[in-house]
């Protein structure tokens, strides 16, 4: 069995969730082969190729792969996985655009979002907002599955050396294009990768209100996130929201402030290390998933919180 | 120009679901239903369009059992023109709702499919881009706004960094997400009236696709449970036991 | 969590919770609540929160009344607020019947001191603009009124709780209760507790409560819907503009009721077809539980709504709320204590439960910590139902109970669902003889006999119907000839041992009989004077006495005599309402009947009034008791049920020429009053000591203790404010009193009738009511409300008809 594995990267480098993606492939079977399309992406194969779990390395380059559009790159590599047994990604929204579109091409019935290989046929994956899990068994031959980042540890990324074999690019697909993209930048660490996140609900009540959470989160070096309630009031921009169609974190550290953890909210954070609740009312149901839960008004405890912090020595980084 | 709208009945967002005892799934019986959230702003959006242009036909399409037609019927309370419905009993993977949606996409040759980009039950996220595939058109996934400009689309597109534009010539599938629109609500009479509305009826195996599933549920299972946590009666107490108890800063 | 307390209430819904905060009030602060899940996760959560003061029960008026009271109190006490909008609430009339309902409810809001007011349907326009109301009668108003925030009120009351020192433990399910000797031991997943009493109000859950104990409860809980819209521009600017919320809407004859809900309207309709829920309960993880919509049942109910406010077709549904609601099969809940256990209460089967949990834990503490209830209870009684209520049973009754919530509640309705259910022998008989049944406590009873050219059907009003006639010929006929009577229905028992006699002398006020073969009337006060049962005493033979009551107070009267018995085995109880019959025949040609029937002596000087005698009739065995409810020469015959057809056969046969008829209950009811004959529940009462319902003659203060004596002495010498009076109506041709008409002097309320009719012996309409004693006097001139029309009376002499009792002495 060889495992074909879509990177996911800027061009320029590999986005982080691929190591993790990487590590789950090898779960499956240890011929995990890396398919990287872009443009100009030389860089990018070059640091798969040391990757030790990736035994090859896959290029495609074309201008038109630019952009990642699923269009263009689900034709190209159904020709590529010809054989293989299984073609993986990470389920974030590129794997989550991408590989339906190539399971259809391959008449496959994809598995989506798994939590845990039991073996090469057979996946744990949440169902119900995480409410319940399944554990499934795939008949296809070939197997299309997409992984939850959050699940896998990130792989090695130093002391290997895999081929880089290139391969031709396939027919642009013309019917759609590329206009631009908005990347939020920060200097935070990223959201679904960061070992403390600190959310605000709607509680917060407006979007200044937030700066209560960020001068927290720069403290703790956390990312920021928010509830469903928060970015929907406009306080903050969508790219925040943890929650079931948002984004599912696992950080060691989670605090939710203001937020009184609804079913949706829960969805995206209930894996945490450690939860924190802070929240004056006491029967909200995030206290029941909170493993410190502080009964207080925010406005007079995030002050405090950060009195607190600034008391310590020091801070693990 | 004529949408087409695919809806799923699945179990109501706010109901705690339960594990059946024998893990073969999940406790629907006397269980409240109804509409995936992100199918109600599919089904907005089309009705927005509608009523912004002329001459456009708003066509609901469910896949399910009988008691699934009644996400049409609200979709024909709130403007859809016409219902179909396709009866298939039992789990439908997205795959084999994407080739029934595929050949009544053949049948009714919309310019525009909408549909939720996740259903809530499975989580699976692939049936529109899998319709897509099969027809060979392009995909806007994911859509937070759409703006119609002659013969193709311009849609903002929810993604991990932030947001991407793109253009997609019609016909197109669209993958809507919740904050796409507000889904209005359907008043007493035009639900009502949507009741005496005909829905066409087709079957799977009419239409010609084998909806055996190739993914076999082995069981179901409620996720571990958390140990319980405690109340801490001080900021100041809160941050000794997270540095010295838990360790995490 | 404690392993001990006095009290320990099962379920924390606002009726548990109610029940908590009542008991710690009454200064019983050692008292738990035990909550499987959240505090309101079974039906509370969802209640739309309305606060009904109207209700046609005495018993349920009084708990409603004290409820609102108690709400608007509440924040001040305990600094949370309740949500408790006082907007008033307006039901609606089309219809004249519907007009007559409101008209006698509003005389039952007299006495009870609940405020209400007559609408015209212009002043329903006024206060209701969106309201269309150009096809009404009228309206009547409960100013008072209104609606609450369910889980608020419920967490208000669980801080007073708290805040007086009870607790709550949630989270912790039960899973047996236990019975000690001195009280119960509750046992939960997280450990168990001892008590001495336990209260169960565990909603949904009522019936898997009551296995714990082997109760049967009769609850079983129905699906209601109520739907939510989306805000209307046209209530936003009545907003905007400060105008007052227009309250809650009730239109009873398309039966739902309306109100404004964040800018747009909630409906509630009571619809035909809904269907009972968790018949077998609900399952162990159920909470915050709803259920799949259905608005097609809903659909009339939809279209009588957009008629009446046409708004409210206008906006969107925003959610439908489809969820279980409890019941019993008369639609009041059971709020008492359990038959056969000591100390377990029952607080269940609740259908407005938002308003009645607040008087219903008011009344269950008094019970408990002062050992009665203050307020008649009769009509939330839990032992108003007996074994007859089966599992199916009750799902017919209580969707019944459900879709007659807004139906006309006629004084002489009979529900037509799980009828048949319970026959005595002689139903065929009657039925062929044109029979028209109605049923008590199961038992198929005739209420009257069709006369020529009548359909053998009932006629439910409030005023004289077609049945009116045929009681009148009934009536005539036991006057001049002889009646026949089916009481089979009446509650019988034997109460024998070495310790009997000591035992009924303590139970009852009066002496027993002490000659083998004599009968007397007997009263069971409770332990603070008042009435609570009344019996027929018969002395079977040394040690042996027949108890004869009521057949709706058969499980009430037969657990409060098992409850007084001795412990020590000196006393048995043997109940023998199913194995025996009876058979009444009275009027002046009752004894030649008995003569052409039986060889026994039926004599006047062989047969005295108020004994009995062991006769035949025909070949059949039979207790003759000459008594009656009627007045007349007559006998009760009591004998083996299987022997029923036999006599009546018999008598029926002997007496063709001598004019036997059959006759009902409607029938007895006119010709008791006429003797002013008391009825439990109506003229007696716990809230009366004896001495007000004119029973002087029937209490013996001096004959030794027994139970109430103490109370009673104590009530007489503080003096009493009641006195029973027998009325006649005047120049009245249309309707009788019915009961709770407020009575008035000089414009003033001075007491209300118990029950009423007309008296065809007598050629009058006659009524019996409480009223201030100091006007009691014969020939005083008062004034009666029937159904909102005033109309002048006099006080009677007690016993208008007859009064020497020359006839049924005779």
């Amino acid at each position: 069995m060889s495992i074909l594995l879509i990177a996911e990267h800027n061009n320029k480098e590999l986005r982080a969730f691929t190591l993790n993606a990487i590590t789950a492939a090898s779960q499956i079977d240890e011929d995990v082969h890396a398919l990287l399309i872009g443009n100009d992406c030389s860089n990018v194969a070059k640091f798969l190729s040391e990757i030790p779990l990736v035994k090859k390395v896959i290029q495609v380059e074309a201008t038109h792969y630019k952009n990642f559009l699923p269009e263009n790159f689900a034709p190209l590599i159904v020709k590529v996985s010809e054989n293989y047994s299984h073609v993986i990604s990470s389920a974030n929204t590129f794997g989550k655009n991408l590989m339906p579109r190539i399971a259809a091409l391959l008449d496959t019935s994809q598995v989506s979002d798994i939590i845990k290989v039991i073996s090469p046929d057979t996946f744990l994956r949440p169902i119900y907002a995480g409410n319940a899990f399944a554990t499934v068994k795939s008949t296809d031959a070939k197997k299309c599955v997409t992984i939850r980042p959050t699940s896998f540890e990130p792989c090695e990324t130093s002391g290997g050396s895999a081929l880089i074999e290139k391969v031709d690019a396939v027919e642009e697909f013309i019917s759609s294009k590329f206009i631009k993209r908005e990347e939020v930048k920060s200097d935070r660490p990223e959201l679904g990768t960061a070992r403390i996140v600190i959310s605000g609900g709607r509680g917060m009540q407006s979007g200044e209100n937030f700066k209560l959470i960020t001068d927290i989160a720069d403290k703790l070096n956390a990312a920021i996130g928010a509830s469903r309630a928060a970015v929907d009031a406009g306080y903050i921009s969508n790219e925040h929201q943890v929650g079931q169609t948002g984004k599912v974190v696992v950080p060691d550290l989670y605090i939710a402030v203001g937020i009184s953890g609804a079913i949706q909210h829960l969805a995206g954070m209930k894996e945490s290390k450690i939860i924190v609740a802070i929240n004056k009312d006491g029967e909200a149901p995030i206290f029941s998933v909170a493993d410190y839960g502080l009964e207080a008004d925010l406005f007079e405890a995030l002050p405090q919180f950060l009195e607190e912090l600034n008391k310590l020595n020091t801070i693990q980084k | 120009m004529k949408i087409l709208v695919a809806v799923k009945r699945v179990i109501d967002y706010n109901v705690q679901i339960r594990v059946k005892e024998d893990g073969t799934g999940i406790v629907t019986d006397n269980v409240k239903m109804s509409t995936n959230p992100p199918d109600d702003n599919a089904i907005e959006e089309a009705v927005k369009i509608k009523e912004a242009g002329t001459e456009i036909e708003v066509v609901a399409v469910t896949v399910g059992e009988d008691k699934a037609q009644e996400t049409v019927r609200k979709a024909l309370a709130v403007g859809a023109d016409r219902g179909i419905h396709v009866k298939a009993d039992g789990i439908i993977e997205p795959l084999a709702v994407a080739k029934i949606l595929q050949k009544i996409v053949d049948k009714e040759k919309p310019d525009l499919v909408f549909m939720g980009k996740q259903a809530i039950d499975d989580d699976c996220n692939q049936t529109g881009q899998m319709l897509s595939a099969l027809l060979n058109w392009s995909q806007a996934t994911f859509a937070s706004k759409i703006n119609i400009k002659e013969n193709k689309l311009e849609v903002i597109r929810e993604i991990d960094e932030g947001l991407e534009t793109i253009e997609v010539n019609l016909p197109t599938v669209v993958t809507c997400d919740l904050r796409l629109n507000e889904p209005r609500y359907a008043s007493l009479p035009n639900i009502m009236k949507a009741k005496k509305k005909p829905i066409e009826e087709f079957t799977a195996t009419g239409l010609g696709v084998d909806v055996t599933p190739r993914v076999q549920q082995i069981k179901v299972e409620e996720p571990p449970k958390r140990k319980s946590g405690i109340k801490v009666s001080s900021v100041a107490e809160l941050v000794q036991k997270l540095k010295n108890e838990a360790k995490v800063i | 969590m404690k392993s001990k307390a006095k009290v320990v209430v099962v379920g924390g819904g606002v009726v548990g919770v109610s029940a908590l905060y009542h008991l710690a009030k009454k200064g019983l602060t050692d008292v738990v609540l035990v909550e499987r899940k959240e505090l309101t996760s079974g039906s509370t959560w969802h209640a739309a929160g309305l606060l009904p003061l109207f209700n046609m029960s005495y018993s349920v008026g009084q708990l409603h009344k004290y409820a609102v009271d108690l709400y608007k109190k509440l924040e001040e006490e305990t600094d949370q607020n309740v949500g408790f909008s006082v907007v008033s609430n307006i039901r609606l009339a089309s219809t004249k019947d519907r007009m007559d309902e409101y008209y006698q409810y509003a005389g039952v809001a007299q006495t009870i001191g609940v405020d209400v007011k007559f609408l015209t349907p212009e002043q329903v326009k006024e206060i209701w603009p969106l309201c269309r109301t150009d096809d009404l009668l009228g309206a009547i108003q409960h100013p008072e009124d209104g609606y609450i925030q369910p889980a608020d009120l419920t967490q208000a009351m669980a801080t007073g709780a708290r805040n007086m020192g009870a607790e709550i433990y949630r989270n912790t399910a039960v899973v047996g209760i236990k019975q000690t000797k001195d009280g119960w031991i509750v046992e939960t997943d997280k450990g168990t507790i001892e008590c001495e009493h336990v209260i169960s109000c565990s909603g949904n859950f009522a019936r898997q409560t009551g296995k714990m104990v082997g109760l049967d409860i009769p609850v079983i809980p129905v699906e209601h819907q109520y739907i939510v819209t989306e805000p209307h521009p046209d209530i936003l600017k009545r907003k905007k503009e400060g105008l007052p919320e227009m309250g809650v809407l009730r239109d009873s004859d398309s039966r739902w009721y309306m109100r404004e809900e964040a800018g747009g309207l909630i409906l509630g309709p009571y619809e035909d077809g809904a269907p009972a829920c968790y018949v077998d309960g609900p399952s162990k993880d159920s909470e915050y539980e709803l259920f799949q919509e259905d608005l097609d049942r809903l659909a009339p109910h939809i279209e009588g709504a957009i008629h009446r406010v046409p708004a409210f077709g206008e906006v969107g549904v925003k959610k439908v709320y489809n969820g279980a609601i409890c019941y019993t099969p008369d639609g009041n809940p059971i709020v008492g204590p359990a038959w056969g256990l000591k100390n377990f209460w029952i607080n269940e089967g609740h259908s407005f439960g938002i308003t009645a949990a607040g008087g219903a834990g008011w009344q269950l503490a008094e019970w408990i910590v002062d050992g009665e209830p203050t307020i008649d209870m009769l009509g939330v009684e839990p032992r108003r139902f007996g074994d007859y209520v089966t599992k199916s049973y009750l799902k017919e009754k209580n969707e019944e109970a459900y879709n007659h919530v807004f139906k006309i509640h006629y004084p002489d309705e009979e529900r037509g669902a799980a009828r048949e259910l319970r026959t005595s022998p002689c139903y065929d008989r009657m039925k062929a003889l044109g029979a028209v049944f109605g049923q008590k406590f199961g038992w198929e009873r005739p209420n009257f006999f069709a006369i020529d050219g009548m359909e053998q059907k009932d006629d439910w009003s409030f005023r004289r119907s077609k049945w009116f006639k045929a009681i009148e010929k009934e009536c005539k006929n036991v006057k001049e000839n002889v009646g026949l009577l089916d009481m089979t229905a009446f509650a019988k028992c034997r109460v024998k041992g070495p310790g009997a006699e000591e035992f009924l002398d303590y139970l009852v006020a009066n002496k027993i009989p002490k000659k083998i073969g004599r009968i007397g009337l007997c009263h069971a006060l409770n332990t603070k004077g008042g009435v609570h049962s009344e019996f027929t005493i018969m002395k079977e033979a040394e040690g042996s006495y027949y108890l004869v009551s009521a057949g709706a107070n058969q499980r009430l009267d037969h657990d409060w005599i098992q409850k007084w018995i001795p412990k020590d085995g000196s006393v048995q109880f043997e109940n023998l309402t199913n194995s025996m019959g009876v058979l009444v025949v009275s009027g002046p040609k009752a004894r030649e009947l008995m003569t052409r029937v039986s060889r026994d002596d039926f004599s006047k000087e062989s047969f005295k009034w108020l004994s009995a005698k062991n006769v035949d009739i025909g070949n059949a065995p039979v207790n003759a008791m000459r008594v009656n409810f009627v007045g007349e020469l007559g006998w009760e015959l009591h004998h083996p049920i299987e022997y029923q057809n036999h006599i009546f056969d018999r008598l029926m046969e002997a007496g063709k020429d001598l004019g036997l008829k059959p006759y009902g209950i409607r029938a007895m009811n006119s010709l008791r009053l006429e003797k002013s004959y008391k009825l439990v529940g109506t003229e007696l009462s716990i809230e009366y000591s004896p001495y007000e319902s004119g029973l002087d003659r029937f209490i013996h203060p001096n004959k030794g203790n027994f139970i109430g004596l103490e109370a009673l002495n104590k009530w007489r010498e503080k003096g009493f404010s009641n006195k029973l009076v027998t009325l006649e109506i005047h120049n009245i041709d249309d309707a009788d009193v019915l009961g709770n008409n407020p009575i008035y002097e000089n414009g003033k309320v001075i007491g209300r009738a118990t029950g009423g009719d007309f008296g065809f012996r007598l050629g009058k309409s006659i009524a019996l009511g409480m009223i201030k004693p100091e006007i009691a006097t014969t020939g005083q001139k008062l004034k009666i409300d029937i159904l909102g029309k005033m109309y002048d009376c006099t006080i009677l002499e007690e016993s208008p008809y007859d009064p020497q009792n020359n006839l049924l002495r005779a």
